[in-house]
């Protein structure tokens, strides 16, 4: 009885590890396939790979640029191996096209006195460049899922950090009471919390255009 | 005589004949626990509230993962099988990257990239659209200056390319729009080297040199003279250009 109880628990981690195995195969399986039919689409795609902390952006199966995660919080568990698509962007202040002024057109405005002090180094650009991009958005996949990223500053001080662990700590407090919120309506309610460096943050709001599909590698 | 030793008045004892007596209170004690019930219970209905929520946000567990793989006959697929079906998946995504050298745009920070497979050959600094919007007075017409993103071929090579201005070229310099198309024509502005991309965009030189770097085209990619060069020389009809 002793030696069928040892051989049962030496087995028992091995189970484990095998059904554990089977599970990241499966998923890995999935995941391959959804990549496969959006690699022969000629699109470009994003893989969010949050068990290594990494978002790429792909075409053809070819990586064309890596982001790093700095930190990511995790609320529900949405499907695998499915090419999700990017339904809407949202950020507290959104990037804003300017409109080419047309010689002779231009709307007339009270003369501005000119400061000196600031006038920028560089040639001045009418554009919407990388830096005008929000650090701190929220994206939504097409089946309600929530990419919430925030954008962690090099240089940010005391309260920029206090600000951004007061935020976080609001997050797991609200999360639960959105959940049940959700349930009562019959939704289920997934969601992400990343955190990127800031150039990168800007980054993916440049890239990830509404209309991508990416694919989900969930933790 | 009340027990302080004072006198009752006589209004106060008429005052109480006739009359129903007051409602009684309940004990001190049990007033203490209403009151405290009272407070207590938004509390507990909160903490239930953010329990069962969290619940909820992890109740998924790897319920999703564990589904298992199924075969043509619906029987699950053993995880031998499966690391091989894996296998060939990888290779077969990996036969669709492109063959040779390639060109990668990053509209972000405006790089160009001449790779093959995973190897970086050239890293060249362009200036990608600029985003701006420019909607024609008369006709109402509407153009974004945006890079197309996605998956492109060289189509074609010019040696001293003249561009041939299109029309948004004419409103935005507030022009009329001219009725020839030999008015179109503008030599000298598109470098000394051009790659076409299809739907009108290019690859080419520029006259703004120190705008490289910055988001300021109308929508083509310029680069520096030597860039512009390297590029018309290496990359042949063809070649694929991914923008991101």
């Amino acid at each position: 009885m002793r030696v069928l109880l040892a051989i049962l628990l030496a087995l028992l981690p091995c189970s484990t590890m095998a059904a554990d195995d089977v599970a990241d195969l499966t998923q890995t399986n999935r995941l391959l396939q959804a990549e496969y039919e959006l690699a022969r689409s000629q699109h470009l795609y994003f893989v969010i790979d949050l068990p290594a902390y990494r978002v790429q952006f792909r075409a053809s199966g070819t990586i064309l640029a890596e982001l790093p995660i700095l930190s990511l919080r995790s609320w529900g568990r949405p499907a695998d191996g499915i090419a999700y698509t990017l339904a809407e962007k949202t950020a507290r202040k959104e990037p804003e096209r300017e409109q080419v002024l047309i010689p002779g057109r231009e709307p007339e405005k009270p003369a501005e006195p000119v400061i000196e002090a600031k006038k920028p180094a560089g040639p001045v650009v009418q554009a919407l460049e990388i830096g005008d991009m929000p650090t701190d958005y929220v994206l939504r996949l097409d089946d309600g899922t929530l990419l919430t990223v925030h954008a962690k500053f090099e240089d940010a001080g005391g309260w920029a950090n206090l600000r951004q662990k007061m935020t976080r700590f609001g997050w797991f407090v609200t999360r639960p009471l959105i959940s049940v919120w959700h349930h009562w309506r019959g939704n289920t309610y997934n969601e992400m919390l990343l955190t990127l460096p800031e150039r990168e943050a800007r980054m993916l709001y440049w890239s990830f255009q509404k209309g991508s599909r990416c694919l989900v590698r969930w933790p | 005589m009340n027990i302080d030793g004072k006198h009752w008045t006589g209004s106060r004892i008429v005052g109480l004949q006739g009359q129903s007596p007051p409602p009684e209170k309940p004990p001190r004690r049990w007033r203490k626990w209403i009151l405290w019930g009272g407070l207590a219970l938004p509390v507990v209905i909160f903490i239930g509230l953010v329990g069962y929520g969290w619940y909820l946000g992890h109740r998924h567990g790897d319920a999703a993962a564990e589904v298992a793989v199924q075969d043509d006959k619906g029987r699950p697929v053993p995880p031998d099988k499966l690391a091989a079906a894996n296998a060939r998946l990888q290779k077969k995504i990996a036969a669709l990257a492109p063959k040779g050298q390639f060109v990668v745009i990053d509209t972000a920070n405006n790089r160009v990239y001449l790779r093959e497979g995973e190897r970086i050959l050239r890293e060249m600094v362009a200036s990608c659209g600029s985003g701006n919007v420019l909607v024609d007075p008369v006709g109402g017409r509407t153009w974004t200056f945006d890079t197309p993103r996605g998956q492109f071929q060289i189509r074609s090579k010019v040696k001293d390319p003249i561009w041939i201005k299109p029309d948004w070229a004419f409103i935005e310099e507030g022009e009329p729009i001219p009725a020839r198309s030999s008015e179109r024509a503008e030599a000298n502005v598109m470098g000394d080297y051009a790659l076409g991309i299809g739907s009108g965009y290019f690859l080419h030189g520029t006259l703004y040199k120190r705008l490289l770097g910055r988001n300021v085209s109308h929508g083509c990619v310029r680069l520096g003279d030597e860039d512009i060069e390297f590029l018309y020389k290496t990359a042949v009809l063809g070649t694929k250009v991914m923008i991101f």
